[in-house]
């Protein structure tokens, strides 16, 4: 696992420590949506923090419906990781295999080898809990012919942990997809993990 | 795919893009900085990226083509030629340069200078006959027009580059070219990439001149990368001005890894030579050991360690 920091780093930490500081949940810095295509998981309880996904910005044309459908099925992704890997599961949890549903066979590879980063692997046997406090993706589409041939989901993900460890725990950062014989997959990525 | 030692490969697909895919594509890099932050008690940032493309190494000879307009630019002669190295695993990457009037064996032609072999076979031969050299045959070739290269600089603001040595031409670049930083736009830095005959070295100065322009390309597109949609627009922007027999699938994927490069994990190195005449053209004798161990040094991880 590599571990660095860039220069945007300790904006973003900055930021994410002010906000929890105030009590404050403002987003802003996390980029405002493109174009409003905002889905949530139908089956969400009531208050339950669902993910706020729409189509950022568009290299090529795409119909509407297309964009709709697209974000649809790239949420569905995105969820399925966010949740394997971070928010289901029951803690205390030490087992994080098949926490990447959605990624090709060898970017699963190499995200169990990032393990502490691409899951809650660091932490998971020390919490209780997590509480999910932000969901968000956002597509970033190259379409060609007015198909979807690549996007980049920026993925932000917000949750706080109960237990021996608490903390508030960002995961932010960009899945890179195609489209293939199984649908949309993730075959790369680059993503932060930030804790207070 | 994968690059692969001369002799042991059969049905190798050599892919072909006739565009400056590669410096654009190369405009996709992504910054990394390998500091780590020692105030890490009050908030600890760690950072994952990765991009499966097979295989972990993927190598691309990159030619600029001097087609003029209305020529086939897959069938003129190459006149940069850069086999580029890219391990998707570590982020490294290397330049192996050749000197475009390197006198070497052309399949099926007898021996010319190398960048005939574009002129004799397109960039299947062309690929075969700097893989011969190198020891490590190229997954892709991309070819570049004059045209487009600059736009493609322009496009992306011009780029900054390290000039060892001021040098002129009167013809592509009277008032020449300051030595120190300089930045450059399209045309400039095409200038800078073409001229060799007031350079002490020649092709081989020229060549190392090519590299850093790519260096240059890489620094200036580094704060650009994680501008939302830089990558689709830069890759719908190559698509939309190549041929190629990729889809776009697989070239969204090589543009994906050619973002995960690190800018610290790049190598460059130019195969040397003794001057020649063969018929009465100057040719480069290439030292052809030192290309093999480039090629092997660098072959599994694109990395070379010593030029």
């Amino acid at each position: 696992m590599r571990q660095r920091t860039r220069h945007g780093s300790w904006v973003i930490a900055t930021l994410v420590v002010v906000g929890l500081a105030t009590g404050g949940c403002n987003d802003s810095n996390d980029g405002e949506p493109g174009e409003a295509a905002a889905t949530s998981s139908a089956s969400a309880a009531p208050g339950a923090v669902v993910t706020a996904a729409a189509i950022g910005e568009l290299a090529g044309r795409l119909p509407q419906a297309r964009r709709d459908q697209l974000v649809g099925e790239v949420q569905q992704v995105v969820d399925g990781w966010i949740d394997a890997a971070y928010l289901s599961g029951d803690y205390p949890r030490t087992d994080f295999a098949g926490s990447w549903p959605g990624f090709t066979a060898r970017a699963q590879v190499k995200a169990e080898r990032d393990g502490d980063l691409m899951s809650n692997r660091d932490i998971g046997a020390s919490i209780d809990g997590v509480e999910p406090e932000k969901r968000q993706v956002t597509l970033d589409v190259l379409s060609i012919d007015k198909q979807p041939v690549g996007v980049t989901a920026r993925v932000v993900l917000r949750f706080a942990t109960t237990g021996d460890t608490v903390k508030d725990v960002r995961v932010a950062g960009r899945l890179y997809l195609t489209k293939g014989k199984q649908g949309w997959q993730v075959f790369g990525y680059d993503v932060s993990k930030a804790a207070t | 795919m994968n690059g692969r030692v001369n002799g042991g490969v059969k049905g190798r697909l050599v892919r072909t893009l006739t565009v400056g895919a590669v410096l654009a594509l190369a405009a996709l890099l992504v910054p990394d900085s390998a500091v780590k932050s020692t105030e890490v008690e009050l908030v600890k940032v760690n950072r994952a990226e990765t991009v499966d493309v097979s295989p972990d190494v993927v190598w691309i000879l990159a030619v600029g083509s001097d087609a003029r307009p209305g020529e086939d630019m897959t069938h003129t002669r190459g006149d940069a030629l850069q086999l580029v190295g890219m391990n998707t695993e570590t982020g490294a990457a290397t330049a192996i340069g050749i000197p475009r009037d390197s006198w070497v064996s052309i399949p099926g032609h007898g021996t010319n200078k190398i960048n005939a072999a574009l002129y004799f076979g397109g960039p299947q031969l062309l690929g075969q006959a700097v893989g011969n050299l190198v020891g490590i045959q190229p997954d892709y070739v991309f070819i570049s027009r004059f045209e487009f290269f600059e736009d493609m600089i322009g496009d992306i603001g011009g780029i900054d580059v390290v000039n060892p040595i001021a040098f002129a031409d009167d013809f592509i670049k009277p008032k020449g070219f300051k030595k120190g930083r300089l930045h450059l736009g399209g045309y400039d830095a095409l200038a800078f990439a073409r001229i060799r005959h007031d350079l002490i070295r020649g092709d081989f100065d020229r060549s190392a001149n090519q590299q850093r322009v790519l260096r240059g390309v890489q620094s200036t597109v580094r704060a650009k990368a994680d501008q939302p949609g830089f990558i689709e627009r830069g890759v719908f922007s190559v698509i939309q001005h190549l041929h190629t027999d990729l889809s776009p699938v697989e070239l969204y994927r090589l543009g994906q890894a050619m973002a995960q490069v690190n800018p610290g994990k790049i190598t460059n190195c130019v195969v040397q030579g003794s001057i020649g005449d063969m018929g009465g053209a100057s040719v480069v004798l290439p030292y052809v050991d030192q290309a093999r161990r480039y090629g092997d040094d660098a072959r599994k991880d694109a990395t070379i360690k010593r030029c």
